[in-house]
């Protein structure tokens, strides 16, 4: 069987170079069935990577051990889930899983154009063809999932740490893996238009939409893995800006950035060079960021294999580049831009500025991450950087950028003039001058950043009510519908606009969660059984100390009350009891995990890890921490998907919709769903 | 492809019930003796393999298909890109009503934005209609060529005859009509000859244009820039004025100004 | 010269110019203390009087069997020996260096595990660490670290 899964991957080579050769060819000789061949070669190489797909997973859930993949990442005793799962447990299956998906993508986006943007398809095809070449390039060659032991075979596998066998640890790879790719079709459509010379709006419109998805997936993964490192981890945060956080994050900027400046070359007719650009280094960023986890280049507390895959990534990285931009060099001419920029106050500006931004966030983290490798090649001296390095330049960057979330939308194309500038700004302005102020002179508190931060959103959220309620009044008066009508109305028929507020939104909330960070509390106490400790507005007491045995594991449980403390300090009132837990897993290796339990609120989250025990005294060492705001991190990120979901779902003609509400209830049932499938996993781990 | 009506697909979904209820069994079967896991990845795997089986026997035919040559088989890509900038111009001027009415752009920028926009706009509809006018044209000629004896020009869907399915429009009953897809190729050797800067400009004008252009090469910005210089006909007096005017030379009646269009849905933006 | 040619090279200039201020600021800085040095434990242990009092990072494997908690409380105490792929005093490679730590530890904190402490080499010549960071199994190569075994 594995064998067998290895030959498809060299079928697929064959099929890949044939699609590659009949793509160019048709399209230079003129001869449209060889494009339409090499369609069909796309749909094959798809067809051949499924299936060596479930080929690697039947080896899984068939406890195939002589595979040595198989071997290292499973064991018999792992439940069916992270069997399928362990798939892509490590860096081959990751890979196969890669270029997989990689394949339905660029099925999807042929099937989605066998009859437009005919002119543009060959060399889109060539450069999918390309990529997916790469990748199973690396796969035959390099590492092949598929790889037997040539001896005598294990009769048992390894396992997957059981850190790894989370439900968000399961789905935070794939997601983020969905994103990556799905930054790769739009490169691909930029090729391809860049290849033929046909640069009008064809590119622009065959793929914003999966734009959209690209960035939605990414958010949603780099989400995931926050919520993993939360909720496994134990350290309790969400972000340490560890390099293979930053990885994902460093084309997520340049990818917002190009979301963002398409729109100016939609409406005026702009930025279409720069464009370009935006997408060929959002992709050779994503490349970057798998080289740059894979080859031990920058050190990271996730001990990955220093595999030797680094060097081909970065000969394909140049390859890209010298291409890419070698072709937008000779396209010059044909992406001059129709309009220019006429004054510093138009939304036009906003979008530069936004882009400068983002481009200016990503260059940090990347130079940041960077550092040690460049610090030791200076001064032969080796450094770590901690996250309050990051933090000197990203808390400023990430404050403009609110700013700019807020005034972008409101600045009209063109320029500003004083008017409309002071009917639009007046009372978010107020607002935000408000909340500033009482925050910093009323309440007392002295955290600048946290303070311009709560200012800020309040000054992003009043102008996004603004926008909507002008909305609807204007709905109202000119189609003389209700409020409720008009509004729904309004969010259907320009729901790129106002998804794109709903976004904006979630993206405030997060802001809102991350100023949270200033206000931590942190303790660590020793508590006997009976006795309590307090943190902040909290009380903690050890119940009891249980001790149990499942056979898989042991687990010592601490039983604790938590009561939370009137005014005067002294009333307490009981609210919830929690148990935090420390597991010691038999296999592999005695791994322990840290079950940590938490008491979550909008307000804040009490966060118990047990660190220690001493059974004959019945003593915990209690780790405490209070994180004020973190949940609304969280909410924000499913604002997020729902604004996202609204921007995306696809419009129906005016004719056939009976009514707005029915023509949204997709959207809001398919945002609903994901939304609930994120809090079901949520309650089943706390 | 074309040519199979309503038996052939019928007969397209029984095939793929009758396989889909066939892995079904073969699976129940398999499963109860492997266990249900293996199996329905080893069923996956195989339907994955039949798959690429199929597409690739389609890949090796296709090579020695010359109907797949024609361009006619696909969509009229210049007309999809006209109607793509349309779109996204309506939609902008929609904004910008909706901007305007909640003030955010003052009145000058906003005649400003709006009369580029719309002259645009315009242009493209104005492009548009005289290319649904040179297919109507040159299908009325075709059919008229097919069935010489009806001198009223029938609908080409009728005189093409294969075309069992009503076609949205007949550019797309013309191009997909089998057997006059020799004449298409012919139509399209004579209309390269003759291709020419003016000929969209004369068939804006008039739409006699007979034997026309069917497929202008150029830029599709070069001939909207032209078009927006182009003229703009009065209802009242029919004297052609630039298409950016706001009255008419010949009358002097308003042309159109934004304030007596009714702007219900101007906050569409699809 | 264009007004276009001129914004673009202004721009140009800017964004470098800014750049070269971060770069410069971060890698030249001689207050810089976001930055911490990072040495492997043999450097701590070939000159413990240039390191004592230092606020630094230290790597190094934790020692088999010498891992105590002090029981009921988060009070650590190990010993650390070098990574050996890092070693640069051949002398000290095979000396541990004892630990004292005060926190709660990640889960992949164990024997043999490679960590990184940071903190100060106290007088004493115990390292008294206020963070401790394990490697993280990580996602992908959870066990071939351990060794090439079958």
């Amino acid at each position: 069987m594995a064998s067998f899964g290895y030959t498809l991957l060299l079928i697929a080579v064959v099929v890949t170079a044939y699609t590659i050769s009949m793509a160019v060819v048709g399209h230079h000789t003129r001869r449209p069935r060889l494009v339409v061949s090499a369609e069909f070669g796309v749909y094959a190489l798809f067809g051949l990577l499924t299936s060596a797909t479930f080929v690697l997973v039947y080896l899984f859930v068939t406890n195939d051990y002589s595979v040595k993949y198989v071997q290292h990442y499973s064991d018999r005793s792992m439940p069916l889930f992270y069997k399928v799962t362990a798939l892509w447990g490590g860096q081959d299956g990751s890979l196969l899983f890669w270029v997989w998906v990689m394949s339905v993508w660029s099925a999807i986006a042929v099937v989605q154009n066998r009859d437009r943007n005919r002119e543009i398809m060959p060399y889109t095809i060539v450069a999918m063809s390309v990529v997916c070449a790469y990748f199973l390039g690396l796969l035959v060659f390099i590492c092949n999932p598929f790889e037997t032991y040539l001896a005598t075979a294990p009769t048992d596998g390894r396992g997957l740490n059981p850190l790894l066998q989370n439900p968000y640890m399961v789905s935070h790879p794939p997601t983020l893996y969905l994103g990556y790719i799905g930054w790769t079709i739009p490169f691909c459509f930029a090729i391809g238009a860049l290849a033929h010379g046909k640069l009008d709006y064809a590119w622009i419109a065959s793929m914003r939409r999966w734009c959209l998805v690209a960035w939605v997936c990414l958010s949603v993964g780099l989400a995931l893995g926050g919520l993993w490192a939360y909720e496994e981890l134990g350290w309790g945060g969400y972000w340490a800006w560890d390099p293979v956080e930053n990885a994902a994050l460093i084309p997520w900027f340049t990818g917002t950035a190009f979301i963002h400046s398409i729109q100016v070359q939609e409406r005026r007719q702009m930025y279409k060079a720069w464009n370009m650009v935006l997408i060929i280094l959002t992709f050779m960023l994503t490349l970057w960021g798998t080289m740059m986890t894979r080859s031990g280049i920058v050190q990271s507390v996730h001990a990955f294999a220093q595999s030797s895959i680094g060097e081909y990534f970065l000969i394909f990285i140049s390859v890209v580049f010298v291409v890419s931009f070698g072709l937008l060099y000779v396209r010059r001419s044909q992406l001059a831009p129709e309009n220019s920029l006429e004054s510093v106050v138009s939304r036009e500006f906003a979008f530069l500025a936004n882009n400068w931004v983002l481009l200016a966030a990503a260059f940090f983290v990347t130079f940041a991450t960077m550092f040690p490798s460049i610090f030791k090649w200076v001064k032969g001296e080796q450094i770590n950087v901690g996250p309050s390095f990051f933090n000197i330049w990203m808390i400023p960057i990430g404050l403009i950028l609110l700013f700019l979330t807020g005034v972008g939308p409101l600045l009209s194309w063109r320029k500003s003039t004083g008017a409309t500038i002071r009917e639009q700004f007046t009372i978010p302005g107020i607002l935000a001058a408000l909340t500033f102020g009482i925050f910093w002179f009323a309440l007392g508190i002295e955290h600048p950043a946290a303070v311009i931060t709560f200012a800020l959103s309040v000054f992003v959220t009043s102008t996004i009510l603004q926008e909507f309620y002008r909305g609807t009044r204007y709905r109202m008066k000119n189609a003389q519908e209700g409020p409720i009508d008009a509004f729904v109305t309004l969010l259907n028929r320009a729901s790129r606009r106002y998804g794109g507020y709903i976004v904006h939104f979630g993206v405030v909330l997060m802001f809102v969660g991350f100023a949270g960070n200033a206000f931590k509390l942190e303790k660590e106490a020793s508590v006997t059984r009976g006795h309590s400790v307090s943190i902040g507005r909290f009380d903690v007491r050890l119940d009891d100390l249980v001790f149990e045995d499942d056979g898989q594991k042991n687990m010592v449980t601490a039983k604790v009350s938590v009561f939370e403390l009137g005014a005067d300090q002294s009333k307490a009132t009981p609210i919830a009891t929690l148990e935090p837990a420390k597991w010691a897993y038999r296999k592999p290796e005695d791994q322990v995990t840290t079950e940590v339990a938490k008491l979550m609120s909008l307000r804040d989250d009490l966060y118990l890890v047990l660190g220690g025990y001493d059974a004959e005294v019945g003593t915990a060492a209690l780790q405490l921490k209070v994180n004020p705001l973190v949940n609304i991190v969280w909410l924000g990120c499913a604002f997020l998907m729902f604004g996202l979901t609204i921007a995306i779902w696809p419009a129906r003609q005016r004719a056939t919709q009976p009514s707005p509400l029915r023509r949204l209830w997709p959207s809001i049932a398919g945002s609903g769903a994901l939304l609930i499938g994120l809090m079901a996993t949520v309650l089943a781990f706390i | 492809m074309h040519t199979r009506g309503k038996q052939g697909r019928f007969d397209r979904y029984l095939v793929t019930v009758e396989a889909l209820i066939g892995i079904g069994v073969v699976t129940a079967i398999l499963g109860s003796s492997y266990g249900p896991a293996p199996t329905v990845t080893f069923v996956f795997a195989s339907v994955a393999l039949a798959f690429t089986a199929f597409v690739l026997f389609k890949m090796v035919v296709s090579l020695r298909d010359p109907s797949l040559d024609v361009s006619g088989r696909f969509r009229d890509e210049e007309r999809d890109r006209l109607e793509e900038e349309k779109r996204l111009l309506l939609q902008g001027i929609k904004e910008i009503e909706a901007d305007a009415a909640i003030g955010k752009v003052d009145a000058h920028d906003y005649a400003h934005l709006r009369g580029t926009a719309e002259r645009r706009a315009l242009a493209i509809i104005h492009h548009l209609r005289a290319l649904d006018e040179r297919w109507m044209n040159e299908a009325k000629r075709q059919a008229s060529r097919v069935v010489p004896s009806s001198t009223a020009a029938p609908s080409p869907r009728a005189s093409a005859g294969t075309e069992s399915a009503a076609a949205p429009s007949t550019r797309h009953a013309l191009a997909s009509a089998p057997p006059t897809s020799a004449s298409v190729i012919e139509v399209r050797a004579e209309s390269t000859s003759s291709a020419e800067p003016s000929a969209f400009a004369s068939s804006v004008a008039g739409g006699r244009a007979a034997p026309a252009v069917l497929f202008d090469d150029r830029p599709i910005t070069c001939k909207i820039n032209q078009a927006t210089k182009n003229d703009l006909i009065c209802d009242g007096c029919q004297a052609s004025s630039p298409l950016d005017a706001r009255f008419c030379i010949g009358c002097g009646r308003p042309l159109r100004s934004p304030s007596d269009e009714s702007k219900p849905d101007a906050l569409e933006d699809r | 010269m264009s007004s276009a040619k001129i914004k673009i090279l202004l721009s140009v200039f800017v964004i470098t110019g800014a750049s070269a201020y971060v770069v410069g600021d971060t890698l030249f800085a001689e207050n810089a203390e976001h930055l911490t040095y990072f040495h492997n434990a043999d450097v701590v242990l070939a000159q413990p009087e240039a390191m004592t009092g230092k606020r630094i990072r230290m790597g190094g494997h934790v020692e088999k069997g010498s891992i105590f908690q002090k029981k009921g409380t988060l009070e650590y105490q190990f010993d650390v020996r070098p990574v050996l792929a890092m070693v640069t005093h051949q002398d000290v490679a095979e000396k541990t260096l004892t630990v004292r730590y005060k926190g709660t530890v990640p889960d992949t904190f164990k024997e043999d595990a490679e960590v990184i402490v940071g903190g100060a080499l106290g007088a004493d010549g115990v390292f008294e660490a206020k963070e401790l960071i394990a490697k993280c199994p990580s996602k992908y190569e959870a066990a071939k670290k351990e060794a090439g075994t079958y």
